[in-house]
């Protein structure tokens, strides 16, 4: 049954839409209310869910239209702004253990970047999208895909050692 | 070093170069130094991505979003369950599927039916016994209350419909419009006739199933009537056909 499928499925999906969340909002708060919108709405149309697909994208395909559609324009109109995704892409907690180090580094870099690129490199590198699956998600042309990934690693990219002289 | 150079050595890195593009692409990296030194570059923007954002994952609110969507479920149930899973497989079930008019008809009335569903809902929870025989005079000045409340003559001769005699009345309210319930045992399975005065439209007769209950309806003179019991779909339909002569 579909009914149980989404129903039952989500609550293992909860923290992969809330960090998609969080790429998309910007802030703690306002992720975990956009979470909770999508989780609601997924219910209401649960029925149209098809059993046997990928749930996880139908769900943030939900949660992407829910926070462009509604949640941002709201946000935006009640003069909060986009906070800046450096600081909501960050690990709480004082643990410096190495991994996080590492881990702040990365989310830092990708915090710093455009909109439009953060999210494209959470669906192809984080979700593991393929192209087509994520110009689908996005409502784009493939080539605005490659163009995004292509910006983001030209921006994340370490500066090789100038060429040897000739 | 161009765009789409840039564009390419991504793709090229994030495997989604097919075999002769990827041919062409080392055949150009032997022979284009500066091609081969941005490949290099752009490969060190293939950051531990996934590990970072797993380390994200793990500080996600997840108890409390669990517990905010179940707390969400459960309020949801109520009214989510008031709209009758019937439309399609149990009306073709029923063989009302005749004109596509009458699916036209059957979706239409689904957001309205949730005085129904209420009573549907709690009607699940009855038994013989909780409609256990009241004495001559209770059952009177509760089919009294009822008839004022439903503006309805209602006398306990009217009532006995096929072959059953009523068993208990009350008033009930939905929505604010009075909603009166008679109780009856069919071979020890409760069925409850109930009228709502809620001003509803004329319609004919439709049949429900929910959960084990039959349900057959019909609304007239403004009011909406409702036979609901755990009997067969058969027996009830006879039940309520007789209802419906005997006060319409």
């Amino acid at each position: 049954m579909s009914v149980s499928e989404v129903r039952d499925g989500i609550p293992a999906l909860m923290a992969r839409l809330w960090r998609y969340a969080l790429v998309l909002a910007g802030s703690r708060d306002h992720a975990e209310d956009l979470v909770q919108a999508t989780c609601l709405r997924a219910l209401e149309r649960e029925s149209q869910f098809t059993p046997g697909t990928r749930l996880d994208h139908w769900l943030f395909s939900i949660q992407r239209s829910i926070w462009l559609n509604q949640m941002r324009a709201s946000r935006v109109r009640a003069g909060q702004g986009l906070v800046d995704a450096v600081e909501a892409l960050s690990l709480d907690g004082a643990h410096e253990i190495e991994t996080n180090i590492a881990a702040r580094q990365v989310l830092a870099a990708v915090g710093r970047l455009p909109e439009a690129q953060r999210e494209t490199v959470l669906l192809v590198y984080v979700e593991g999208y393929t192209y087509r699956e994520a110009a689908d998600a996005l409502g784009i042309p493939i080539g605005t895909v490659m163009s995004r990934l292509a910006a983001a690693r030209g921006a994340l990219a370490k500066p090789a050692a100038p060429p040897p002289q000739t | 070093m161009s765009l789409d150079d840039d564009t390419l050595l991504t793709r090229h890195l994030d495997g989604e170069l097919d075999r002769a593009e990827t041919e062409k692409l080392k055949a150009r990296l032997a022979a284009e130094p500066a091609l081969a030194r941005r490949l290099e570059e752009l490969k060190t923007a293939s950051l531990p991505f996934r590990a970072a954002f797993d380390a994200l994952a793990e500080q996600a609110p997840v108890e409390r979003m669990t517990t905010r969507f179940e707390a969400a479920i459960a309020s949801r149930i109520a009214p989510a369950r008031r709209v009758f899973p019937w439309p399609a497989a149990a009306a073709a079930a029923l063989g009302l599927l005749v004109v596509g008019g009458v699916l036209g008809r059957l979706t239409a009335t689904q957001e309205e039916d949730t005085w129904r569903a209420a009573v549907a809902d709690y009607m699940e929870l009855y038994t013989a016994e909780t409609f256990a025989e009241s004495d001559a005079s209770t059952l009177q000045k509760q089919l009294t209350a009822l008839s004022d409340g439903l503006k309805l003559k209602l006398d306990p001769g009217a009532l006995v419909i096929a072959g059953l005699a009523p068993r208990r009345a009350e008033i009930l309210q939905y929505d604010g419009a009075p909603l009166g319930q008679i109780g009856y045992v069919d071979a020890d399975r409760p069925i409850a006739l109930c009228i709502i005065d809620d001003g509803e439209p004329d319609s004919g007769q439709s049949v429900a199933e929910r959960d084990g209950l039959s349900l057959v309806f019909w609304a007239k003179g403004g009011r909406g009537y409702l036979a609901i019991g755990k009997a067969p779909a058969a027996r009830l339909a006879a039940f309520a056909e007789a209802a419906r002569a005997q006060l319409n």
